[in-house]
């Protein structure tokens, strides 16, 4: 885990909405990892790393969106480290990460969940903040660090993806505006996390 | 409007994702990282 040795002043106001946020961090970075143990490892790392950076946190902003950046960078930042540790010339991390299954997923939902799974992890990470964490297109681009056309496209392709993998009904492609109807997105629903 | 085959795929791709996202976002939050909150108050406390 990340050390924390230097801490400062976190204001309990953000420190009781980190706690209120832990269960939307946690499902997202179990669609990022798929895997129980990697995400809660990754989830306690962001909460460190948020907490040792908490003076670069800007009240007033966007502390959800904030948190998810830190957890969606530091989830490349350990993919990019195991494969040049030890090169996972066998696709070791990526098998492990893709082979356990979520532990609460309904049983009429595994189907979808191992083809959400297969998606690359660009297309889960922006079918994940958009149609189901509440972001809207321009903070998945912000949160991702790429242009909203990307995200657009990204998602577009995922659901094609899905829609092939499920056998669901599925034609031709989807234009631009499209995708943010097939997304689903909720970012005009308030977001309420369980508290 | 007259609802076509990707419509209802696309309303089953949402649907199906939110009550992914939703069942996981519902699971409980492990006691290691509530204790960890506590331990990191407690370092900036100083006790």
């Amino acid at each position: 885990m990340t050390s924390a040795a230097a801490t400062p002043n976190v204001p309990p106001a953000v420190r009781d909405e980190i706690i209120g946020l832990l269960p939307n961090l946690r499902a997202f970075a179990r669609t990022l990892t798929r895997n129980v143990t990697l995400s809660d490892d990754l989830v306690q790392d962001t909460v460190v790393k948020a907490w040792s950076n908490i003076e670069r946190f800007e009240l007033g902003t966007d502390l959800r969106a904030w948190l998810f950046t830190i957890l969606r960078n530091h989830y490349y930042s350990l993919r990019r480290k195991y494969r040049r540790e030890v090169e996972d010339v066998d696709g070791k991390f990526s098998n492990l990460l893709a082979t356990q299954p979520a532990q609460t997923v309904a049983t009429d939902l595994l189907d979808f969940w191992r083809a959400f799974a297969k998606l690359n992890d660009e297309q889960r990470e922006a079918l994940t903040l958009v149609g189901a964490s509440g972001f809207s297109y321009d903070e998945a681009a912000a949160i991702c660090g790429c242009a909203v056309g990307t995200i657009k496209s990204r998602v577009n392709r995922a659901r094609s993806r899905l829609a092939e993998q499920l056998n669901f009904p599925h034609q031709g492609t989807t234009t631009g505006s499209e995708a943010d109807t097939i997304a689903g997105s909720r970012a005009n629903v308030p977001f309420a996390p369980p508290r | 409007m007259k609802r076509n085959s990707k419509d209802e795929s696309r309303d089953r791709i949402r649907d199906n994702l939110r009550r992914v996202y939703d069942e996981l976002v519902a699971e409980p939050v492990p006691p290691a990282l509530l204790d960890l909150l506590k331990k990191l108050d407690d370092r900036e406390n100083g006790s």
